[in-house]
């Protein structure tokens, strides 16, 4: 939507101002270029009643490179939920500020100029890459978070909000040499600091994006219904507005449009990990999915889909199962407590045991 | 059999999510460098102090003129159409207007017919992207290239 649609919701804390940039708190103060921009384009907040006596409020606003969505169901406070949905979008920048690598300013790039020394990091980034390096090493480095340097390098090197090309001042590696791998990060529980053992680029973007969309549904709980939904990844609390768990279909890899599942979800979250991306003339790095150990794009899947407890646990475990392929990835998703559909290049669908309890009751037409 | 990681990996996400949601926004580095890092033999740098920053790494915002932008971006999967509004010379808004995917038929040949089936029901949410963020990238570079062009004519100019 434009900026006529803001102008509607003057109660909502988000500034009406152009750039949209959430002020936030004291912390930012010192740090003027840890600003992040959060612009609302679509709000629909009059609190139409649905068939039944439940409200339902949505809105959406830009963060992390995609369309951020939300949705609550049976608020009864208008400006209320106005000042939750306007915190709730303001995780996705707080994330941003720490963990974009677009972001030359952001901390994780602070930490990723730093190479063979210890640097603090905040609790935030301190324990998104703790989680990245522990699910690096369950999934034997299939999810591997210093493939940064390799997907910039492949051309995923935009940032959404500047249009501008990023380039870290690391020299490429040279042919013959190993690439960085998750075993060159080193963490220090105690002082909470992070050190590379050698020049790399993490990429946190699939745990900070779920990470975001778990601290935006955190901050809606308490509705009977909410959801958080960003570039395809879901977190579902309670019911839909309709008093039934969510309805979530799963985007078929290959038809557009078409869905090649349906589950029914209540405080759950569901990510999906497709090669849509594929790009023109792109060589062994088609899409952004990276097999670390080959550093060219995954192809044992054409999309993972995972159900877990939290968006970024589904979010990394869809990674890493897209990229292990469903012969290994079933057996790894079960371990971590979660359930999972893969679909092969061929279309084949492959499924933990645990999966089908998620999928949705066909209806009698 | 391999050891149970449910508990380490559900237990981390979960704690990690209430320890940054108390919190709060406000950026929890610490602002001084650690004092007890005499032991590392090495300096810790803060994150928190970006001293050794040169300033010419601020992204310079570009002057923009204001108006909306309409580009197209693609890959061989399809096309994302944005339209991206400049006022007071910063960006506003992007929209996405259009997008579509493209598949190779030999992708679609043999397609199990209860897919389509599933689209009847009444769908709350998709789970998966909906287009190609490369491709969205890429038109959103190409309308900021536009409001950088004397030339170049806004679709749009807001307020009027």
């Amino acid at each position: 939507m434009n900026l006529a649609h803001q102008a509607e919701f003057p109660g909502m804390s988000l500034p009406a101002g152009a750039a949209s940039e959430v002020s936030a708190p004291s912390g930012y103060a010192a740090h003027p270029n840890l600003r992040c921009q959060v612009a609302p384009v679509e709000t629909s907040g009059t609190l139409a009643p649905a068939a039944e006596p439940l409200t339902l409020f949505q809105s959406s606003a830009k963060a992390m490179g995609t369309v951020v969505s939300l949705r609550v169901v049976g608020a009864a406070h208008e400006a209320e939920m106005r000042n939750r949905t306007a915190r709730a979008f303001g995780w996705f920048g707080r994330v941003e500020a720490s963990c974009s690598r677009f972001d030359p300013l952001s901390e994780v790039m602070i930490v990723c100029r730093e190479v063979g020394r210890p640097v603090a990091a905040s609790d935030l980034l301190f324990g998104l890459i703790e989680l990245a390096l522990t699910l690096a090493r369950r999934s034997r480095g299939a999810f591997d978070p210093t493939v940064g340097l390799a997907l910039e390098r492949a051309g995923f090197d935009r940032h959404y909000r500047t249009g501008e090309r990023i380039h870290t001042p690391i020299p490429a590696p040279v042919p013959g040499d190993a690439r960085p791998t998750y075993r060159d990060v080193h963490l220090d529980t105690h002082l909470r600091s992070v050190t590379l053992r050698r020049p790399l680029v993490l990429d946190l973007s699939a745990l900070a994006k779920g990470l975001a969309i778990d601290l935006a549904a955190r901050e809606l709980a308490g509705y009977p219904g909410f959801a958080v939904e960003a570039g395809g990844d879901l977190y579902l609390g309670g019911t839909n507005e309709r008093g039934a768990p969510w309805v979530v279909g799963i985007r078929h890899p290959r038809i557009q449009g078409a869905l090649i599942d349906t589950l029914a979800l209540s405080d759950m979250a569901v990510c999906t990990s497709g090669d849509y991306e594929r790009r023109v003339d792109a060589g062994p790095i088609s899409h952004h999915l990276l097999d670390p150990a080959q550093g060219q794009s995954a192809v044992r899947a054409a999309s993972a889909t995972v159900v877990a407890p939290t968006a970024m646990l589904a979010d990394g475990l869809s990674t890493a199962a897209f990229v292990l392929g469903p012969r290994r990835a079933l057996p790894f998703l079960e371990r971590a407590g979660a359930d999972g559909l893969i679909v092969t290049p061929q279309l084949e669908r492959k499924e933990t045991p645990g999966y089908a309890r998620h999928r949705a009751v066909a209806h009698p037409a | 059999m391999a050891k149970k990681m449910k508990p380490e990996l559900v237990a981390l996400s979960a704690a990690l999510i209430l320890s940054v949601y108390g919190a709060g926004y406000a950026l929890t580095t610490p602002s001084v460098s650690l004092g007890t890092a005499t032991s590392l033999g090495t300096p810790i740098v803060s994150a928190g102090t970006p001293a050794g920053t040169p300033a010419a790494q601020q992204a310079k915002p570009a002057r923009y003129r204001d108006g909306t932008y309409s580009a197209t971006g693609s890959s061989d999967l399809g096309t994302v159409t944005v339209a991206v509004t400049i006022q007071g010379g910063k960006i506003s808004d992007v929209q996405i207007t259009d997008w579509g995917m493209h598949y190779a038929q030999s992708d679609v040949d043999g397609l199990p017919a209860e897919v389509l089936a599933a689209q009847s029901a009444k769908i709350d949410w998709v789970s998966g992207a909906t287009y190609s963020s490369y491709s969205f990238d890429s038109a959103v570079a190409q309308a900021l290239a536009q409001a950088t062009t004397p030339s170049a004519a806004p679709t749009a100019v807001p307020g009027t």
